[in-house]
Order: structure tokens, then C-alpha cells, then sequence
């Protein structure tokens, strides 16, 4: 197990750097960088030209833009090495860790919530639409995932928003309160993007508990227990469901990454200042050193709930053993 | 051919009405066995002939900023105008090109070139497959819709940047799950056969592998477009997809997310339910096709 796990932990190098390094061949292809907008302004606004480029080499050889790319990419991966991810273009004098640091316990607090939710609704349903296979209830449950997976979560959230201006004549609180200081707010504030969120992060992983359900449903096993008289409840909870754990865990996991790196759309619209609306205003700023340390974060979070999902299999399924 | 001449139907003719039977048995037993997906396929069709007649079936020139701005939903404008003044259904109608256009295209490139990747990886193995999976791995390993967002900002916004962006997040997808089906098939006697008559690497992958990874290609074709309508519908909201002028529907409900008190309720539904609609329609099909085609789905 310990050698599996050093294993997998030494992977973790090569793919983040090689992601990271990806995403700065892209974003150095893109044409303007942040010299370019801090001297002419984001509509390339007019100036003295020679002044203007004469003060864009000045930055360019400050910032250290002016050095093959090769060269910066490995200052930077040396400067990771030191515990540094460099400093926020965009918002001078503030390093990137303490930028990303404060933004990253809201998206957390977004995702864990949406999580719980989607847990709560998308599980008990698949189950049941399972075990009503082809009634009614099961496709009414069938047609309110497929609506769930089809329906793009931002025009739900603009929906709310319209209808509950226009003709509630309401518009809910947006934006972030620390649900420390105030968690009255925070709850108002969090409530319908959790909502809308939840719902469109469970239909899949309902049509997943479905199908694997109606597989385990049909095993012998199961067929043994009713046989022997066994409670429908405890053959579907005891044996069917703890049978189809696995894949239900590992979407549920990568659901909790991808949201813990930023449900970018409902932050944007709910002006929720977290990680996704960070990513955001990085790309339109061409923020490289914030945008670095997004990806990492990012690749990070993803490879250690890998990590962790494969861990755990080991405890949810007894006979999976790593050597 | 002197059959032919002596007035017994040719081949071409006693094939083709077998062919329309079959299909036509074959669309029948579809609609029965899957009467969602078929629902799917009709809505999509519909949807398609709307595509093509867009400019016959919008009343307006969808740039024809002339009328009042923000009008409500009337019988001269069904879904009202925008706060630039243009008439929303038009523009619904005209971005219907847009969204599918955009859904097929990118899927089809994406899991082609996925495909490719996986097939040429699993066949080859070594260094060069490990290597490509890493590259497979770091790609996954962050949000997609980001990603195509860093993509949109080096290319420039435009409908084709767009198909690129999509179909760059969708080859990792293409490349794993082709290559895992790649890898079993590798294994099989009649590959080992065709090495063993001389059959080249190029002809093994392309005659032998890839038409054995038609059942999960066409179903990553089928269950992703969905879903690439999503992202170029979000790309545009988030004003880094399509044009600004163009008619794309993620843009047209960035517009209404913009106008929460002022802007037509036509203008906020109407957009939103045909990305809706035609990913839903797109969902039933892709669902419906690979329960069809899946054998293990199949044999249930």
C-alpha cells in the first residue's frame, strides 16, 4: 500500500508541471499579455507611441518577459520549489498564494454544500428509480435527470434572478459573507446557487446510481437474499447499494474537485468571489503568475482526490488491495 | 450485364428498396424499443430542417437593430426584442446554426482525433504510451471550461476557435476510452493473423482496430454533443465564444442576465429553452444509442 502510494505521489510531479506547462505555452501564445494591457489599457487606448513602447520594454524586462520561454517556466518552477508562486501581476505588492488563499475557503464552502445536497437528493432517487424500473415513477425520475443534465445551469440561474425580479420584484442577495462573522447572510447568499448547482451535479450521478443498481439488482446475490426472506429495504440498501458504491464514490469525488476548483459560471453570475471567478478575471487580465498558480492548485486538487478515491476503495470494497 | 439488357432488374435497383425496408425495419424497431430516443431523433430532425430554412423561417434580419429596444413578447415579435432593438425569435432561430453547427462539428473532430490518438497509443504501447497518457491525464486534470477559456483568448473569438477549443477538451476523453477498447482488441487471434500475413501497422490500426471501436466511438460522438452545445452556449456568456453580433443562445442569455429588471421575459426563456430542447433531444438519442449499442446494455 505504502509503496503504491509513494508511487502514485511521485506521478503527481511530472503531470502537474507538464499541465502547468501547457497552460503557459497557451496563454504566452495569446496575443496582448498584461504589459500591453497596463500600458494601453484593456481597447489598447492612444498614447505617445515611442513613449508607450519604451515604457512597455521597461516592464517587459522588469516583469522578465523579455527571457526565452523556457528560461521563465523554469525560474518559475524554481521558485515553486522555494514555496513561492510568484506575485499577482494584476494586483501588485499581493503575492498569488495569498490571493488564491483567501479566495479558496468560499469556493470550498460552495462545493462542500452543493456536495451534501447532491448527495442527499440524486442517491435516494437513483435507488428508487431502480427498483421501479420501467413504471412511471422511475421515468418521471428518468426525464427530471435527462432535464437536469440538458438545462445549462447558468440560464436556471439567470431564470431565478428574472423571475424573481420582475415578478417577485425581489433580487437576492449576491455575493459572499463569511459564514463565520454572519451566517444568517451567508445562508441567504449561498442558498440558490447551492440549489442550482445541486441539481445540475446530481442528474448524472442519479442516472449512474440508477444503472448500477438495476446491474446489481440482478445478481445472484440478491436474488439469494430475498430468498431467504429478507426485508426489500434491507436488500436494496444492504446488499444492492453497498454493492454499487464504488463508481456512485468516484463521481461524487470528482464532482467535489471539479467544484472545489470553481463552479465558474454560477460565481460569475452570483458574484461570489471564489476560485472560479478568480480563474475568470486572470484569463481577461492575462494574469500569468495567478494563472500558474490556478492550474497547479488545480491539477493538485484533482490528482489528490485520485489519490484519495483509490484509497478508499480499499475500505468501501475489502477485496481490492494495492501491492 | 447482358441479364440486365434481357429486362431482369439490375443489382442496383433490387438493393435499393431492400435497403429502405431494412432501414425502415430497423428505424421501426428502434422506435419501439426506444420510443424516448426516437423522440430525440424527431425533435432533432425538426430542429435540423430549422437549421437549414433559419433564414426562410426568421421574420427579421437578426442584426436588424431598427425597432424599439427591449420590446415584451406580442404577435409581431414572439419573443420580444433585445435591448439593442433586434427581434429575439429571430435570433433564436439563426442560432440554432450556431449551437448545432458548433456541437457536431467539435464532437466529431474532438473523438476523431481522440480516437486516433488512442488507437495509435495503445497499438504502439512503450514510452510513446505512457507518454501521451500523461498528456492525457494533465489535460483532464483541469476544469474544461477554463481550459477552452485560456484556448478562446489565444485564438481570438470566432465560431471555428470555438470548434477548436471543444474539440481540444474532448480528445483526451476519446483518447482513453478508444484506447482501453483499443487495447483488448490488440490482443485478439485475428490481429495476431493479419500481422502474420504481412498486413502493415498502418493497415492493422485503421482496417483491423478502429472498426472495432465503432460502438464506443459513435457513442462518445452521441453523448458528448450535448454537451458541446453547453460549452460553446457558456463560452459565449461568458463573452469569449462566439462574435459579439453573431446569434449565439449563450450569449443572447448572458444579455438577459444583464437586463434582470428591465429586459423582456422572451429574451431570458427563449434562448435557454432551445439550448435546452436541442441538448435534451441530444441526450434521449445519445442515451438511446448506446443502449443499443453498448452489448452489454444489450444483452439485459
Amino acid at each position: 500500500m505504502y509503496s503504491y502510494l509513494v508511487k502514485r505521489g511521485l506521478l503527481f510531479v511530472p503531470t502537474a508541471l507538464l499541465a502547468v506547462f501547457i497552460v503557459f505555452l497557451i496563454m504566452k501564445a495569446a496575443p496582448g499579455d498584461i504589459v500591453t494591457i497596463m500600458v494601453y489599457g484593456e481597447e489598447g487606448g492612444a498614447g505617445p507611441l515611442a513613449e508607450s513602447k519604451a515604457l512597455e520594454e521597461k516592464l517587459r524586462e522588469e516583469m522578465g518577459f523579455n527571457r526565452p520561454l523556457v528560461v521563465q517556466f523554469f525560474d518559475w518552477v524554481t521558485q515553486l520549489a522555494k514555496g513561492d508562486l510568484g506575485e499577482s501581476f494584476t494586483q501588485r505588492g499581493r503575492k498569488t498564494v495569498t490571493v488564491i488563499g483567501e479566495r479558496f475557503p468560499r469556493t470550498v464552502e460552495l462545493a462542500l454544500l452543493t456536495i451534501i445536497l447532491t448527495f442527499l437528493w440524486s442517491i435516494p432517487l437513483g435507488v428508487l428509480a431502480a427498483t421501479k424500473a420501467d413504471t412511471h415513477v422511475d421515468r418521471a425520475i428518468q426525464i427530471f435527470s435527462v432535464a437536469g443534465l440538458s438545462v445549462p445551469n447558468f440560464w436556471i440561474a439567470t431564470l431565478c434572478l428574472i423571475f424573481l425580479a420582475q415578478l417577485v420584484g425581489w433580487s437576492p442577495p449576491v455575493g459572499w459573507s463569511g459564514p463565520l462573522e454572519d451566517p444568517a447572510t451567508n445562508f441567504k447568499k449561498m442558498l440558490i446557487p447551492v440549489l442550482i448547482l445541486a441539481y445540475s451535479q446530481g442528474a448524472p450521478l442519479l442516472r449512474l446510481t440508477r444503472a448500477q443498481m438495476m446491474e446489481v439488482l440482478r445478481e445472484d446475490y440478491v436474488r439469494t437474499a430475498r430468498a431467504k426472506g429478507m426485508s426489500e429495504q434491507a436488500v436494496v440498501y444492504r446488499h444492492a447499494l453497498r454493492n454499487s458504491v464504488i463508481p456512485i464514490f468516484t463521481m461524487l469525488a470528482w464532482d467535489l474537485g471539479r467544484l472545489v476548483n470553481g463552479a465558474v459560471l454560477i460565481e460569475v453570475i452570483f458574484v461570489i468571489p471564489g476560485l472560479g471567478s478568480l480563474f475568470v478575471q486572470a484569463i481577461a487580465n492575462r494574469d500569468f503568475a495567478l494563472i500558474q498558480g490556478l492550474v497547479l492548485i488545480n491539477v493538485l486538487i484533482m490528482l489528490g482526490i485520485n489519490l484519495i478515491v483509490d484509497m478508499v476503495y480499499g475500505y468501501l470494497d475489502p477485496r481490492i488491495r494495492y501491492t | 450485364m447482358a441479364l440486365e439488357q434481357g429486362g431482369a432488374p439490375s443489382a442496383l435497383e433490387v438493393s435499393t428498396p431492400r435497403i429502405d425496408q431494412r432501414a425502415a425495419t430497423t428505424l421501426r424497431r428502434f422506435a419501439q424499443a426506444k420510443p424516448l430516443g426516437m423522440a430525440g431523433a424527431v425533435v432533432l430532425a425538426l430542429m435540423g430542417v430549422i437549421t437549414v430554412l433559419a433564414p426562410l423561417i426568421a421574420p427579421y434580419d437578426p442584426l436588424d437593430a431598427s425597432f424599439s429596444r427591449s420590446l415584451p413578447v406580442s404577435g409581431e415579435h414572439w419573443l420580444g426584442t433585445d435591448p439593442l432593438g433586434r427581434d429575439v425569435f429571430s435570433r433564436v432561430i439563426m442560432g440554432s446554426r450556431i449551437s448545432i453547427y458548433v456541437g457536431i462539428v467539435s464532437v466529431f473532430i474532438g473523438v476523431s482525433l481522440g480516437a486516433f490518438i488512442g488507437i495509435v497509443s495503445a497499438y504502439v504501447g512503450g514510452v510513446l504510451d505512457l507518454v501521451v497518457q500523461r498528456f492525457v491525464d494533465a489535460i483532464q486534470a483541469f476544469p474544461g471550461l477554463v481550459l477552452a477559456m485560456a484556448i478562446m483568448v489565444t485564438l481570438g473569438q470566432s465560431i471555428n476557435n470555438v470548434i477548436i477549443a471543444i474539440a481540444i477538451l474532448l480528445i483526451p476523453g476519446g483518447a482513453r476510452i478508444i484506447r482501453g477498447a483499443a487495447l483488448s482488441i490488440k490482443e485478439q487471434t485475428y490481429i495476431d493473423s493479419a500481422r502474420a500475413v504481412g498486413c502493415s501497422h498502418v493497415r492493422i490500426m485503421g482496417r483491423h482496430i478502429f472498426p472495432n471501436t465503432i460502438a464506443p466511438y459513435i457513442i462518445l460522438i452521441s453523448v458528448s454533443i450535448g454537451n458541446a452545445i453547453i460549452t460553446e452556449a457558456a463560452l459565449s456568456f461568458l463573452g469569449v465564444g462566439a462574435p459579439p453580433d453573431a446569434p449565439s443562445w449563450g450569449a443572447m442569455v448572458n444579455t438577459a442576465s444583464q437586463e434582470l429588471f428591465t429586459g423582456g421575459l422572451g429574451l431570458a426563456v427563449g434562448p435557454g429553452l432551445a439550448i435546452a430542447l436541442a441538448v435534451f433531444a441530444f441526450n434521449l438519442l445519445g442515451d438511446a444509442l448506446r443502449d443499443t449499442l453498448d452489448p452489454r446494455l444489450r444483452q439485459r
